[in-house]
C-alpha cells in the first residue's frame, strides 16, 4: 500500500496530515467532469475542498481571493491603505485557524497578516478547509480549522503554463510553472510568480459627491516569488517532497502624492512595506511493511518585514524551525494508531515605533511586555481511529507539549467522530482544545493605521479554546448523475485566555490586554448545492455569526464581523467546458464598528457583492474575463482625517466593505503537456 | 434591479451559447468530411472514454466520433483540409491515450484513473478494475 507523505491522490484528495497512512484515505472517484469544490465525505473532519479548476473560475490573483465561492471563509480588509486581507473562519479571524502548505503548518506569527498575499492562485492544486479543532499530528494551535494548501506537483503538472493577467486598475501579473521529469524517479517544478501595479486609482468618493479623497485606493505593489521543488519516488516505497520558497514583497500606499523618499514626512500621509520571506521544507516517507509507515517533515523559514503607517514605524523578523516525525500503524481490522514527536524552535521579535500624534502619547516598545518571544516547543502526540466500515469512524488524539516561553504544559485532547446511519447521511462531531501564542502587533496591524495611542497591559498569556460543533450531511440522486446536497453546521468556540484589542472605550485609544470575562462564537450555516439541469450548478449558502468577547467589563459584539452572510454562486459549462460562465453574489449582514472618530460608528448597513466571469477553453490555451465588485459598492470615506493625517482625527483601519470599484480583467493562460 | 437585469443577460448568453451548438451538430457533413476508425490499444474501460472524448472535442477538424468500447476503436468523422488521421492519433496520445502507432506521453498517464495506467504504458491484459 503507498504511504502517503505525498499527496499524490488525483486531485486534492489528501490525507489530514501529510504523513499518515493512504489507507485511511477516501477512494478518489473518477469524474466525467472537473468538479470546482466537493466535501469530502468519507472524512472523519468536515471539509471542503476548493481545486484548481474552482479557483479558475476567479479572479484569483491570491489565496485571499480564492475564498470567493465558499460560504464558510470571509475575507475582509485590515485596513485602508496596506491592501492586506484577512480572513475569518467560524467568525475569528484568520490566526486562530491553522494555515499549512502540504500539511506543513506556515504563516503563523508575523507571516500572518500579509500571508494571504505569498501565495499565487495559479500555483494552487487544491484548498482544503477543515472545520473544527483539526488532528493533533500538526500541533495545537489549530482552534477554529484548518487550511492546507497543495501547490502543484512537477510529477504531475504540465510541462509549461503561462498564465498573463491584468486589470483595469493597472495590475499586471505573470505566472510561469514549469515541470521536469529527470528520470523515473526524480521530477522538479520551478514555478515563478511577479505582480506589478503600474497604476495608482483614488475612485473612492470621500463625500457622496464624487470629491476624492486624494488617497490611493489600494497600495502600489510589486512582488516577485519563487517556488523550486523536487519529487522523488523509490521503488522500495520511499518518497520526497522538498519546496524552497523565496518571496519578496513591496507596498507603497497613502496620499496619491506620497513617493517612497518622502517617508518621515509629516504632512503627507505614506504607508510602505517590505517583506522578505524564505521558506525550505522537506517530507520523507517510507513504508515499513504493508501495515507500518515512517514519515518525517522537517521546515525551515525565515521572515522579516518592515512597514510604515504614516510615523508608525513597525519591523518584525521571524525564524522558524520545525520538525515532526511520525508513525503511523494498522491494527487489527479496525483500527489505526498514529504516534510521533515534534519540536518547534521560533524566534520573533516585533518592535514598534511610534511618533506621537498631536494629543496623543507617543509608544513605548517595552509595553509590548516582551519585544521578542523565544519558544521551544518539545511535543509528544498520539492519535488512534477506530473504523468500522463506512458506517462509523471515531478518531481519538492527545497531545503534550511544553511551552518555553510561558514556561506551561499543554495537554491538547481532540476528538471527532462520523456515523453514516444510513446510506448518503452522515452525522459528524468534533471536540478539541488548541493554544496559541498571540504576536501583539501583528495580530492587531490595522492599528498601526490610525492615530490611535496603543497601550499594552503586559505581560500577554498564551492564548487557550476549546471548539465543538456538529454537522449533517445528505445527498440525494436527482437523476442523470445529478445530485442535490445539503450540509448543515454549527460550531461553538469558546476562549478561556485570548489576547483582546479593545477598541471600544475612547476613539483615540487601543487598549490590548488579557481576556476578563467571556470570549465566544457561536457559528450556524446551511449550505445547498444542487445540479438542476445538466451542466448548471447551483450552491446557496447562508450563516449566521455571533461573536462576542469582553471588552472593559461588558460583552459586546466582536467587531469587524457580520451577523449573517448569504453566498449564491451559479456556475454553468457548455459540453467539454469549452465555454464556463461563473457568477457569484454575496450578501454580506451588519457589522459592529468600535467607537472611533469617522461618521462609521455603530452597525453596517449590509451589502452585496458580486463577481462573474466566462472562460473560453481551447485545445492548449484559455482566455478568461470578468468582473469584480459588479455592483460598484464600495465603502464611502473610508479614510477619517484624511485631510489632517496626523492628528488624532485620522483613522483609517475603519474598513468593513470593499475599497476597490467596479473592476474588469482580462487573462489568457498556456498550457503545454 | 440592476444586478437581476445583468443576471438575465448573463442567462441569455448561456442560452444563446447552447442553442449555436445544437444548431451546429444539425449541420451537414462538410465536402471535405472523411471518416477514420483509429484502433486504441491503451483502451481499458469506460474510465477513458473521458480522456479520449475531451481530446476529440478540442481537436480541430474533428467533427464527431463514435466510440466502440468492445472493439478498441473509435470512429472518427474529420475534415481532411484541417487535420489528419495521425495528427488526432498524436493528440489522443498526448493526452495519455495509448494509440496504434504512438506510445501515450508518461506525464498525461498520471492524470489517467489508476485501472487504465498500465493498459496506456503498454502492459497488455493488465486492466485494474
Amino acid at each position: 500500500m503507498l504511504l502517503l507523505l505525498l499527496p499524490l491522490t488525483a486531485s486534492a484528495q489528501h490525507d489530514t496530515t501529510g504523513l499518515g497512512n493512504v489507507r485511511t484515505l477516501p477512494q478518489v472517484r473518477v469524474r466525467s467532469h472537473h468538479e470546482r469544490s466537493f466535501q469530502k465525505l468519507s472524512s472523519v473532519e468536515q471539509s471542503e475542498v476548493i481545486t484548481a479548476d474552482g479557483l479558475k473560475g476567479l479572479a484569483c490573483c491570491n489565496l485571499g481571493e480564492s475564498f470567493e465561492n465558499s460560504a464558510s471563509v470571509e475575507v475582509g480588509y485590515s485596513d485602508a491603505v496596506s491592501g492586506s486581507k484577512q480572513i475569518q473562519l467560524l467568525g475569528l479571524t484568520g490566526i486562530y485557524s491553522q494555515m499549512m502548505l502540504e500539511n506543513i503548518p506556515m504563516l503563523r506569527g508575523i507571516a500572518a497578516p500579509y500571508g494571504l498575499g505569498f501565495v499565487p492562485g495559479q500555483w494552487l492544486e487544491s484548498i482544503a478547509v477543515s472545520k473544527g479543532a483539526g488532528t493533533v499530528k500538526n500541533g495545537y494551535e489549530s482552534i477554529t480549522g484548518t487550511i492546507n494548501l497543495e501547490y502543484e506537483k512537477p510529477h504531475r503538472g504540465n510541462r509549461l503554463t503561462v498564465n498573463l493577467y491584468g486589470n483595469s486598475d493597472g495590475k499586471g501579473e505573470l505566472t510561469a510553472k514549469t515541470n521536469w521529469q529527470l528520470s523515473d524517479r526524480l521530477s522538479t517544478g520551478l514555478y515563478l510568480y511577479g505582480a506589478h501595479h503600474f497604476l495608482s486609482a483614488d475612485h473612492l468618493p470621500h463625500d457622496g459627491h464624487g470629491g476624492r479623497d486624494g488617497y490611493r485606493d489600494f497600495p502600489l505593489q510589486t512582488q516577485l516569488n519563487l517556488v523550486n521543488r523536487w519529487y522523488y519516488e523509490g521503488d522500495n516505497g520511499f518518497r520526497s517532497i522538498t519546496l524552497f520558497n523565496y518571496i519578496h514583497d513591496e507596498r507603497l500606499g497613502g496620499d496619491m502624492r506620497f513617493v517612497k523618499e518622502m517617508r518621515g514626512n509629516d504632512s503627507i500621509y505614506g504607508f510602505g512595506g517590505t517583506i522578505d520571506r524564505i521558506h525550505v521544507f522537506t517530507k520523507n516517507g517510507k513504508s515499513l511493511s504493508d501495515k507500518v509507515s515512517i514519515g518525517t517533515q522537517l521546515s525551515a523559514s525565515h521572515t522579516q518585514q518592515e512597514s510604515f503607517y504614516g510615523l508608525n514605524t513597525y519591523r518584525s523578523r521571524e525564524g522558524d524551525l520545525y520538525a515532526n516525525v511520525l508513525v503511523d500503524a494498522e491494527v487489527g481490522a479496525f483500527s489505526n494508531i498514529s504516534s510521533g514527536a515534534s519540536m518547534r524552535y521560533s524566534d520573533m521579535r516585533e518592535d514598534l515605533y511610534s511618533q506621537p500624534y498631536l494629543g496623543s502619547q507617543p509608544f513605548s516598545n517595552d509595553t509590548l511586555g516582551w519585544g521578542s518571544l523565544t519558544e521551544l516547543l518539545p511535543g509528544l502526540f498520539g492519535e488512534y481511529t477506530l473504523k468500522l466500515g463506512t458506517i462509523f469512524t471515531t478518531t481519538v488524539g492527545l497531545r503534550y507539549d511544553y511551552n518555553s516561553a510561558f514556561h506551561r504544559h499543554l495537554l491538547t485532547p481532540r476528538l471527532h467522530l462520523r456515523w453514516e446511519p444510513i446510506e448518503t447521511f452522515i452525522i459528524r462531531a468534533s471536540l478539541g482544545r488548541g493554544f496559541r501564542a498571540a504576536n501583539v502587533v501583528a495580530d492587531n496591524i490595522g492599528m498601526l493605521a490610525s492615530s490611535r495611542t496603543i497601550h499594552v497591559a503586559g505581560p500577554i498569556d498564551l492564548e487557550e479554546s476549546w471548539n465543538g460543533g456538529i454537522n449533517f450531511n445528505k445527498t440525494f440522486e436527482i437523476g442523470d448523475e445529478r445530485k442535490l446536497r445539503i450540509t448543515a453546521d454549527i460550531y461553538h468556540t469558546e476562549f478561556v485566555s485570548q489576547l483582546v484589542a479593545d477598541y471600544d472605550q475612547d476613539p483615540n485609544q487601543v487598549w490590548l490586554y488579557n481576556l476578563q470575562g467571556r470570549s465566544f462564537s457561536d457559528v450556524a450555516q446551511v449550505d445547498l448545492n444542487v445540479e438542476p439541469i445538466r451542466n448548471f450548478e447551483i450552491t446557496l449558502a447562508g450563516k449566521l455569526n455571533n461573536v462576542k468577547s469582553t471588552y472593559h467589563g461588558v460583552l459586546m459584539d466582536k467587531p469587524y464581523t457580520s451577523k449573517w452572510r448569504a453566498l449564491l454562486v451559479l456556475t454553468y459549462h457548455t459540453a467539454f467546458e469549452k465555454w464556463r460562465f461563473d457568477l457569484t453574489t454575496q450578501l454580506n449582514g451588519p457589522q459592529r464598528l468600535p467607537l472611533n472618530v469617522s461618521s462609521h460608528n455603530g452597525y453596517t448597513t449590509p451589502y452585496i457583492y458580486m463577481l462573474g466571469q466566462i472562460t473560453r477553453k481551447m485545445k492548449r490555451s484559455e482566455i478568461y474575463v470578468g468582473v469584480e465588485n459588479l455592483t460598484n459598492y464600495t465603502q464611502q470615506h473610508p479614510i477619517a482625517g484624511y485631510d489632517q493625517p496626523f492628528t488624532t482625527h485620522f483613522d483609517a483601519s475603519v474598513v468593513y466593505a470593499p475599497l476597490m470599484g467596479r473592476l474588469f480583467y482580462v487573462g489568457f493562460r498556456y498550457n503545454v503537456r | 434591479m440592476k444586478r437581476f437585469i445583468l443576471l438575465t443577460l448573463l442567462l441569455a448568453a448561456i442560452g444563446g451559447s447552447v442553442s449555436a451548438q445544437n444548431k451546429a451538430q444539425e449541420k451537414k457533413l462538410p465536402a471535405d468530411a472523411k471518416t477514420v476508425q483509429l484502433t486504441i490499444p491503451g483502451y481499458c474501460c469506460k474510465g477513458l472514454n473521458a480522456t479520449i472524448e475531451n481530446t476529440l472535442a478540442y481537436e480541430k477538424g474533428v467533427v464527431s466520433w463514435t466510440l466502440n468500447q468492445e472493439q478498441k476503436q473509435v470512429t472518427v468523422v474529420y475534415r481532411s483540409k484541417k487535420t489528419t488521421p495521425e495528427k488526432i492519433e498524436k493528440a489522443l496520445s498526448d493526452n495519455g491515450v495509448r494509440t496504434e502507432h504512438y506510445a501515450a506521453n508518461p506525464r498525461a498517464i498520471k492524470d489517467l484513473p489508476k485501472c487504465c495506467q498500465p493498459a496506456a504504458r503498454g502492459e497488455e491484459g493488465n486492466c485494474k478494475h
